[in-house]
């Protein structure tokens, strides 16, 4: 009897042995010059769970055709054709701002190839020089890049010599103060037309951000309230609308519309 | 069944569990001081390197704030490894460049040299500089190469050896050599280059290899033979960037990158290590977003690897530590920034891998400011030595010496490099203490006796350093001990019969001595008549204890007598016995305390075995004590003894040998002597003061009444001998009035 009952035991340890040998080579063992499938030798500390990018609340309803300039929902890659790309600060070819369409957004995503986050000041710019007076409109959600802002009447083909209105938005983690800058760029040149110390937006979640450009008005709104509003007394005449952030990657732009009064 | 299975699943849980656990005893690393650097305004890419206990950061700034993203000075600051604010700053040289394309490398040279390299983007130029070791003033910079938009340079050094690469735009990776003060090259790496910043890395026997990203994406790694470079792609295109690379001590190579995607199989941490630069064995650390620069590889002295890296976690991008230990396979959990979004990040090591310091671009200013973050590394990696002090003993003696033997254990060392050592009593050493040699086969040193008070606790400091890599022990080890410098004792040897009358019970004497109790307490204690002397050796506040003490005599070998309790008493032999022969016989004593140090003493002893001649005496005389003639003062006019020693000024004799009878007794030596030194009265008197007429007697205290005592006196010499002749007698009659004691009165 006690012969019978050990044997089990001695099975499981024989088993054991082998199954914990195994378990070794493959937990030690790599082959040379392959990458393994995913093996956590480095683990991160505890951190919540990356949030996620809901729905976008803020969509406007349907617009009046007759006062729409231009508008996209990014449904596709397609749309991103529409738009031409540039970075405000020298850039060298391969480390230019990337942007991408995704899950129906246009995703600022970095730099370049590698899609490093850069301090590149990407803008996206959309519509014609001709452009006068009207208001563009977008919806966005910053995940870590911290810095959104919009373009008005962008005149010039070599991007830190343009001319432009825009406005730069931080975001409550930002440790900076203004949180809101209304600039007015002359030939690559900035002057500060008007400034907030509010407290800048809250990031992970959806806001609609507003410039509004009407003869020598200038005005922003976020989310349906005035930020800041100025008069220029030598106003831009005309120009193209834009989005503007830097090249960090982590912020999603979504139905973007520049609408005449 | 179910028993079977539970058993197989315990082992497998136990088998997992060993395989992946950490060594006990590994701490995670933490994150322990995290602050912005102030005045770095702009910058971009800034560089670390840390030498000892110091780092040092250097960056491009431009002082004139947000709005202005052109760069005009290279800058350093500095701080000690465990510092929490910067110490000090200095310009390195000027600049003139965009933001983006004029970055700050350093690098640290064995003897703490500091390098920097710097691009100046708009001159299309990059700069060199040095800091000399000690100093604060940077050196005039130097123009490295010119003519081209350069950017991202990156420094190593090796012993004088400068090793300097930067980024062209599609074009390969360019390395320039400084060696003997010569610059060459510049080398071409096979590879055009993607524009993110490469590494560079230097190891022992002058190993140099560079890691780079090349222009389709991939993680490349190119070793320098001295003459040019061999390259070798280990990821394939679009699966590697942000690379960095480091060499151990054993000449083996680490290189680290990230994947490109932002989950799965091509995302996250990679790690390469190659012992020949040639074959490679790679592997994913972790998965997921990693972005934001440069994945940096450290391997520090003792092999630890360190890992500091950026990434997306948690939808923050934040910088991130790790270290594993040599032979693990594992890597801690990381610590991470606590600031973000940070990205471009350099990390350096020190203290011999205790400390990890990372800086980064941090954008959570406006402008981006630098980012300086410090981790508690591997406790007790890099190169180590432990001093010990003689041995290891509590105290040193250092009587009569100049130095003092230190060895060291417990050597964390990589066996084929050479070491140095520096020391210092009470602080730890500076530059001000030179290096001298370590043999790795007889790891001890001869150091300076410290200038301390006897008994006081002296601390010594040691530092080794691989003179190879130029790693340096940090925090400096120690061992204390006590310096005693002399000895803190007495000792003694007198005539035993002189130690004799402080017994209390002589019963257990040796027979010599015991049949000599009659004389106990005769004699000068300088003078012996037997063999034998009373030696008395204790400790009179040596802080190491006292030992033993050895007795010798004219330089012989002598007798040594170990303390007990730090006290030796007793009855010894005279040194030299076989060669004692009447007269002085000089006694060294010799004290060694517990530290090893002695003292030395002679003691001039007078072996006399002979007796005293008595020739003539005048009439003795008695008086009595007028308070009590039980006392009685006798008096020796003109005494006539003459010995073969001892003389005290005229006089031969030391003293009497007195006997009480209450009858007259034809053999007196049946009587119970007493001896008694005498004084002088004159030149030619001398005398006994209160000889009690009841000493020695054995029948009780008679009652107050006249009667008559007889004294027989004999005369002694200083070593207890006495005369021979027939002893005198004293007849004194007296009433026995006992001595009183009158109490004061008592008022109730």
């Amino acid at each position: 009897m006690k012969r019978s009952s050990r044997f089990p035991l001695m099975m499981s340890l024989v088993v054991g042995v082998l199954v914990l040998g195994g378990l070794g080579l493959v937990l030690t063992q790599t082959p040379q010059g392959a990458a393994q499938t995913p093996a956590p030798l480095v683990t991160y500390p505890d951190f919540p769970p990356t949030p996620t990018v809901g729905p976008n609340p803020t969509a406007p309803a349907g617009l009046a055709s007759s006062n729409v300039l231009f508008q996209s929902a990014f449904a596709d890659t397609r749309a991103l054709a529409e738009w031409q790309f540039v970075d405000q600060t020298y850039v060298i070819a391969d480390l230019a701002a990337a942007w991408e369409v995704a899950n129906g957004r246009l995703v600022q995503v970095g730099s370049g190839a590698a899609r490093n986050p850069s301090s590149n000041e990407a803008a996206a710019l959309v519509g014609a020089e001709t452009w006068r007076d009207y208001t563009i409109r977008t919806s966005f959600y910053d995940e870590y890049n911290g810095v959104v802002g919009l373009i008005a009447r962008y005149q010039g083909t070599e991007p830190t010599q343009s001319s432009y209105y825009r406005v730069r938005l931080f975001s409550t983690e930002h440790q900076v103060s203004p949180k809101v800058v209304l600039e007015k760029v002359v030939d690559g040149v900035s002057t500060t037309l008007a400034e907030t110390k509010t407290a800048g937006f809250s990031p992970r979640t959806w806001h609609t951000l507003a410039l509004s450009v009407q003869g020598a008005n200038v005005q922003v709104q976020l989310d349906g309230q005035v930020l800041v509003a100025a008069q220029d007394t030598n106003p831009l005449p005309n120009g193209r609308a834009g989005l503007f952030t830097y090249a960090i990657g982590g912020i999603f732009f979504d139905d973007v519309a520049v609408t005449t009064p | 069944m179910r028993r079977y299975l539970l058993v197989l699943s315990l082992l497998a849980l136990i088998g997992l569990s060993a395989q992946i656990s950490p060594v006990s005893g590994q701490s995670n690393p933490q994150r322990q001081v995290e602050f912005t650097i102030s005045n770095s305004n702009n910058h971009k890419f800034p560089g670390i390197t840390a030498y000892n206990d110091k780092v040092y950061i250097g960056a491009g700034i431009n002082s004139a704030g947000a709005g202005v993203k052109d760069l005009t000075r290279a800058w350093s600051w500095s701080l000690g490894d465990q510092a929490s604010s910067v110490s000090w700053e200095a310009q390195i040289g000027a600049m003139d460049g965009y933001a983006d394309y004029s970055s700050v490398a350093m690098a640290a040279s064995s003897n703490g040299d500091i390098y920097a390299v710097w691009s100046s983007s708009k001159e299309n130029r990059i700069y060199f500089s040095r800091l000399p070791s000690g100093g604060t003033v940077w050196e005039g910079r130097q123009t490295i190469a010119s003519g081209r938009f350069m950017f991202f340079p990156q420094i190593a050094v090796y012993g004088s050896d400068i090793y300097v690469i930067w980024n062209q735009s599609s074009h390969p990776l360019s390395l320039m050599v400084r060696k003997n003060g010569n610059w060459s090259g510049p080398y071409l790496t096979q590879y055009n280059t993607y524009s993110v910043a490469a590494s560079v890395a230097t190891g022992p026997s002058g190993h140099v290899a560079i890691s780079y990203s090349t222009q389709d994406l991939a993680t490349a790694i190119a070793i320098f033979n001295g003459t040019s470079l061999s390259n070798t792609n280990l990821t394939g295109s679009a699966r590697g960037a942000d690379s960095s690379i480091s060499i151990d001590a054993n000449g083996k190579y680490y290189a680290a990158w990230r994947g490109l995607d932002s989950s799965g199989a091509y995302s996250g941490v990679f790690l390469g290590e190659s012992s020949n630069g040639v074959n490679w064995s790679t592997r994913q650390l972790v998965s997921g977003d990693v972005k934001g620069g440069t994945v940096n590889v450290i391997v520090d002295g003792g092999g630890t690897l360190h890992l500091g890296w950026t990434a997306l976690v948690s939808g923050s991008l934040r910088g991130y530590y790790t270290y594993r230990l040599p032979g693990q396979s594992n890597f801690m959990t990381a610590a991470s920034t606590s600031t973000a979004p940070l990205f471009n990040s350099r990390m350096a090591i020190s203290s011999g891998g205790r400390y990890a310091h990372l800086v980064a671009e941090n954008h959570s200013n406006y402008p981006q400011k630098v980012l300086y973050t410090r981790f508690a590394g591997a406790p007790g990696t890099g190169i180590s030595a432990t001093p010990v002090i003689a041995g290891g003993a509590n105290s040193v003696g250092v009587q009569g010496k100049t130095s003092i033997s230190v060895s060291f254990t417990d050597l964390r060392v990589v066996q084929s490099n050479t070491y140095q050592v520096r020391w210092n009593w009470g602080s730890a050493p500076t530059d001000a203490n030179p290096w001298q040699a370590l043999s790795l086969a007889n790891p001890t040193i001869s150091v300076s006796v410290p200038n301390v008070t006897s008994c006081s606790s002296a601390t010594l400091y040691t530092q080794i350093k691989d003179v190879t890599t130029g790693l340096v022990e940090v925090p400096a080890k120690t061992d204390s001990v006590v310096i005693d410098s002399d000895v803190q004792a007495r000792a003694r040897v007198s005539n035993p019969y002189v130690a004799l009358a402080s017994l209390s019970n002589t019963d257990s004497l040796a027979a010599e001595l015991a049949l000599s109790k009659g004389a106990v307490g005769a004699g000068d204690p300088l003078h012996t008549r037997i063999a034998v002397v009373y030696l008395d050796a204790y400790n009179a506040g040596d802080c190491s204890g006292v030992s033993s003490v050895t007795l010798s005599h004219n330089g012989s070998s002598g007798e040594t007598y170990k303390l007990v309790n730090d006290r030796y008493q007793g009855f010894v032999p005279l040194p030299d016995l076989m060669n004692l022969v009447t007269g002085e016989w000089p006694v060294t004593i010799t004290i060694q305390d517990g530290a090893g140090n002695t003292q030395e003493t002679t003691i001039p002893i007078v072996f006399d075995d002979q007796a005293p001649v008595f020739s003539s005496v005048g009439t003795p005389t008695a008086t009595p004590n007028p308070q009590a003639d039980i006392l009685q003062d006798l008096t020796f006019p003109n005494v006539v003894v003459s010995d073969n020693l001892y003389q005290n000024g005229t006089r031969e004799f030391w003293g009497v040998w007195l006997a009480n009878s209450t009858s007259i007794v034809g053999d007196p030596s049946t009587l119970n002597w007493i001896s008694a030194p005498v004084e002088d009265v004159n030149s030619t008197t001398v005398r006994v003061r209160n000889w009690s007429l009841t000493a020695g007697l054995t029948e009780p205290l008679p009652t107050p009444g006249e009667r008559t005592t007889y004294i027989y006196v004999r005369f002694l010499d200083g070593a207890g001998n006495a005369t021979t002749a027939t002893p005198l007698r004293i007849d004194v009659t007296s009433n026995f009035n006992p001595v009183k004691v009158n109490l004061p009165a008592v008022m109730r």
